[in-house]
């Protein structure tokens, strides 16, 4: 067991330094000199100085075998740089947007789980069945959809048209709206893959095991079918609050919530490099962070893993 | 004393059974199941028929596919509907016709009168629930005794399938137990509520034959210190001669020959039991693979049921070193060729 | 009749033999009224796909009004006969550009997903198929790719090389690499340990040999599979990063972009949104219902239990 959560520890490390390592090239793919690239049009009004600046800072004037530790190394005091445009640090400016997109993202989970969990573990049940036909169209529209168009629509109905919530800002009011998008987004993934988990699983011996016990239906589904199908749905739900804190990008930007998706959008309107490597990198922690919960509790809800 | 018959058998251990009255415990009258719908589906059961007496175990030997685990199944009221359907016929026990239960009492039968075992311990045990849980579960539903009582007995049950340390397994899961392990704790769930009739689908097969030993042992032994009724359901007449009274021959969806044991080994009426009973002894291995490469192509239609016709005559007719027109054409019925030996076949009015 | 039982037994595997080749001929020769058909979402899937296709094709010449023309006296129309999904605020016909957007879409969706399972293909099939580090460092990297989002992949892509067309495609593309690489490299696995590898090793066949003519056919289905659903994915994506303006750039009638362009006007012209959106659903939903009921289809453990 320790072993196991020491390996799942290490693994993530690793990933975040490749992570960083990808991020800190990154640059290289910026066709041209990427700081007139940044600089565009304003290039001409801004001092060789201060674009000399700026090409240290993003490692520019250094070998490209240097680039990596001399970005790592920064990061590793907690440096990330400055924006272009304001010289304001990149890393406390990403800190503060961080807790917006969290109440966001964990608000859309709530809404993504209580939606697809049971609406997926019903549509098993019902196999076959019309409610299943109906739930699982509804579903696939919902994976069809683009997140975008309909956190427009239900803006335009609930904000504009009724009323009901703000079009924008940051209360309560107005986290309804963003979070039901993305959530119900997500639902209609977590219901797929709930169902499909719950088919297999009601398949199983020892569900036909459980009924030749005679226990009570309810006691079958839930203490039977439920529990083995956790292990598979909590795996599913993680991904998508992975999915989700990505596709904050997008929710962001139509409800204006402001988060640090605003901020990577204006990011990478304006080729705010040194801000879209230290996005990358708090995503990648956040990602990694989740991942190694997540084989915490796969250890909790499986005892095969926990006994390894 | 009040099953004499039991008395000339050699290959089975003396059984103490209930001296003071046959009755028949579960008596299976003309039982049709069919799978998929009303216009295109396959006869998975086709007018079967039998008793269990109490005390008695009853064994039903057939290939897979042949029907045995789907009688079984709708004894215990878990065939899945769609795609089972129940056509005809009744299961009477203790006066009561099971195809007409409502769930719920169904749900007080099950695991409590009548309990069931399954072919694969490796997949029947829930593999996140403790075997305590899953061993104290069907009493606490049926019983309705605490979690802590239903615990004791739980260690009581381990105790008497021959589980070492009981109250230390109590804590463990499936996987941490070997196969035969697992069978063993199948067992004792089954038995937990006392039931009176015991069905085991090929409790056996999954295991080794050392393993597999063991089991029917321990099966013999708990039928004669509680006195439950075994319905047991393999494909291997050799596991019959270790436990079984009385033999029910199933092929194709019929039953098509039942004899005691003792009986039906020295004197098979059927031709089909005829080729089982040679092929014991050396071709076991050829005759199970051939016979399933059969039923893969023709009875078991489950795999193309569009197609499936409906046997008119005898359905072994096609395979039969004695077939006649006849047997392609009228279908044999059970009737007692030898006083207690009934056979499915026209062979003997020749 | 022990005899007559190994008869039995050598007259069943002929009979089984040409069962087998029986009805794979059988599939072939009515694979639509047999497979498509038979399975409903295919049916719906595959009609539904047909009909885009044949509108990428013919779209732009059916198209009333060009895409592209302003007209400043019709600013603003809303949904009506002569413009039937309304008009935008340079007065351009909605309809006519979201007519255009399907080659548009279905330019990008191919591109992108020739990319990624040309590449996923490769690099699966290598570290599948060599037993060294290569391959374990390939699949830890694929692996690491799998725990981030396409579209913020893509989206890390783009910014770098600078939002047009092209690069759209090529990040959408390269984001979707590891879906194709797993799949691949999953059969491979699979493949791998089977007899007639090293079978076709004894007769001298080579790696590359192996490869393409004996774990290519076996590797096609599945990946059939992940392509349509990943079509399906490239076209949210490309929409989503159009949306924000990372993508395909004005004046092009992209989905996304049509659909972006309309924010503005969000109480004053609804249908500017409504529309371009519809039709990526459309697109979408037909690929994912296709997708889903190929893999139905395919996959083995359905056709079990049938």
């Amino acid at each position: 067991m320790l072993t196991y959560f020491i390996r799942r520890v290490f693994t993530a490390i690793l990933t975040l330094i490749i992570a960083a390592f990808a991020v800190s090239m990154l640059i290289y793919l910026v066709p041209g000199d990427p700081v007139d690239a940044m600089m565009g049009d304003s290039s001409s009004f801004v001092s060789p100085e201060r674009v000399e600046e700026i090409r240290s800072q993003l490692g520019l004037d250094k070998p490209v075998y240097l680039q990596f530790p001399f970005f790592m190394a920064n990061v590793l005091r907690g440096d990330m740089g400055r924006t272009i445009f304001g010289n304001e640090p990149v890393l406390p400016l990403l800190l503060s947007k961080l807790p917006n997109t969290l109440i966001l993202a964990f608000a859309g989970l709530a809404v993504a789980i209580l939606i697809g969990v049971p609406l997926g573990y019903i549509a098993a049940y019902q196999k076959g069945k019309f409610l299943d036909s109906i739930l699982m169209l509804g579903a696939t529209l919902g994976i069809s959809m683009p997140v975008f168009w309909l956190g427009l629509m239900l803006l335009v109905l609930f904000s504009m048209m009724l009323g009901i919530f703000p079009v924008a800002g940051s209360g309560f009011g107005s986290l309804v709206l963003p979070a039901f998008t993305s959530g119900v987004i997500a639902a209609a993934t977590i219901a797929r893959m709930a169902r499909s988990t719950m088919v297999e699983i009601l398949q199983e011996d020892y569900i036909r095991s459980a009924r030749a016990k005679g226990l009570s239906e309810r006691i079958v589904l839930m203490r039977h079918a439920v529990k083995p199908s956790l292990v598979g749905v909590v795996g599913m739900i993680a991904h998508m609050f992975t999915w989700m804190l990505g596709g904050q990008i997008i929710i962001e930007n139509v409800f204006a919530w402001d988060g640090l998706g605003q901020l990577a959008v204006s990011a990478l309107l304006n080729r705010e490099y040194n801000l879209i490597q230290g996005y990358i990198l708090i995503y990648s922690t956040m990602v990694v962070t989740i991942s190694v919960v997540l084989d915490l509790i796969y250890a909790g809800l499986d005892p095969r893993i926990r006994y390894e | 004393m009040g099953k004499p018959e039991k008395k000339g058998r050699a290959l089975t251990t003396v059984v103490a059974s209930n001296p003071t009255n046959i009755e028949t415990l579960l008596r299976v009258e003309n039982l049709d199941i069919l799978f998929g719908t009303a216009k295109q589906h396959v006869v998975a059961v086709d007018g079967v028929s039998f008793k269990i007496n109490t005390g008695e175990t009853l064994a039903i030997v057939g290939e897979s596919g042949c029907g045995k685990t789907v009688t079984s199944l709708s004894i215990m009221g878990l065939i899945p509907c769609p795609p089972g359907i129940i056509d005809n016929g009744s299961i009477q026990f203790n006066g009561k016709d099971l195809l007409h239960l409502k769930m719920e009492e169904m749900r007080k039968v099950r695991g409590n009168d009548i309990a069931m075992i399954f072919q694969e311990p490796m997949t029947s045990l829930n593999p996140v629930l403790t075997v305590g849980l899953q061993m104290s579960e069907a009493m606490m539903a049926h019983k309705g005794i605490s979690r802590k009582e239903a615990r004791k007995r739980a260690i009581e049950m381990l105790k008497l399938v021959q589980i070492p340390e009981p109250e230390k397994r109590m804590e463990q899961y499936p996987h941490q137990l070997s196969g035969g392990m697992r069978q063993r704790v199948m067992i004792g769930t089954a038995l937990s509520c006392e039931p009176k009739i015991l069905i085991a689908d090929e409790p056996t097969t999954a295991l080794d034959v050392t393993v597999q030993a063991q089991i029917l042992d321990l099966m013999n032994d708990i039928k004669a210190k509680l006195d439950t009724s075994i319905l047991f359901i393999t494909h291997d007449l050799g596991v019959v001669a270790e436990i079984a009274d009385r033999v029910l021959v199933m092929y194709a969806g019929r039953t098509i020959e039942e004899a005691l044991v003792t009986e039906l080994y020295e004197n098979p009426i059927h031709p089909y039991t005829e080729g089982l009973l040679r092929a014991i002894p050396r071709l076991d291995q050829y005759l199970s693979a051939d016979n399933s490469v059969k039923e893969a192509l023709k009875q078991m239609p489950g795999i193309v049921p569009s197609i499936y016709k409906k046997i008119e005559g005898c359905s072994f007719a096609p395979r039969c070193p004695y077939a006649r027109k006849q047997c392609g054409q009228e279908r044999p019925v059970m009737k007692e060729v030898v006083p207690g030996h009934r056979a499915a076949c026209w062979k003997p009015e020749w | 009749m022990n005899k007559r039982k190994i008869d039995n037994i050598i007259e069943d595997l002929g009979q089984i033999e040409f069962d087998e080749r029986a009805s794979a001929k059988f599939k072939f020769k009515d694979i639509f009224s047999k497979v498509i058909f038979k399975n409903p979402s295919m049916a719906i899937g595959s009609i539904m796909i047909f009909l885009l296709i044949i509108l990428a094709i013919i779209g732009p010449s059916i198209a009333p009004y060009d895409s592209q023309e302003l007209n400043m006296s019709e600013r603003f129309e809303s949904p009506s006969w002569n413009h039937i999904f309304g008009t935008d605020n340079m007065g351009r016909d909605i309809f006519s550009r979201v007519l255009h957007g399907t080659r548009v879409t279905f330019k990008i969706g191919l591109a992108s997903v020739g990319i990624g399972l040309a590449f996923g293909l490769l690099i699966g099939l290598f570290a599948g198929y060599s037993r060294g580090k290569l391959q374990n460092v390939l699949m830890r990297f694929i692996d690491i790719l799998y725990s981030f989002p396409a579209l913020l992949i893509a989206m890390a892509l783009v910014a770098f090389l600078g939002p047009s067309t092209r690069n759209l495609i090529i990040a959408v593309g390269i984001a979707s690499i590891r879906y194709y690489a797993r799949v691949t490299y999953g059969v491979v696995l699979v493949e791998r340990n089977k007899p007639y590898l090293d079978a076709a090793e004894i007769v001298g066949a080579g790696a590359l040999r192996q490869m393409f003519r004996h774990l290519i056919p076996n590797i096609v289905p599945p990946l059939i599979v992940v392509a349509t659903l990943g079509f399906a994915g490239a076209v949210l994506n490309a929409a989503g990063l159009s949306f924000l303006g990372l993508g395909v750039q004005p004046p092009t009638p992209e989905w996304g972009l049509i659909l972006s362009s309309g924010r503005n006007y969000i109480i004053r012209a609804p249908w500017l949104l409504i529309f371009p959106g519809l039709a990526i659903m459309v697109a979408v939903l037909s690929f994912n219902i296709f997708g889903d009921g190929l893999r139905d289809l395919l996959d083995p453990k359905q056709q079990r239990k049938v």
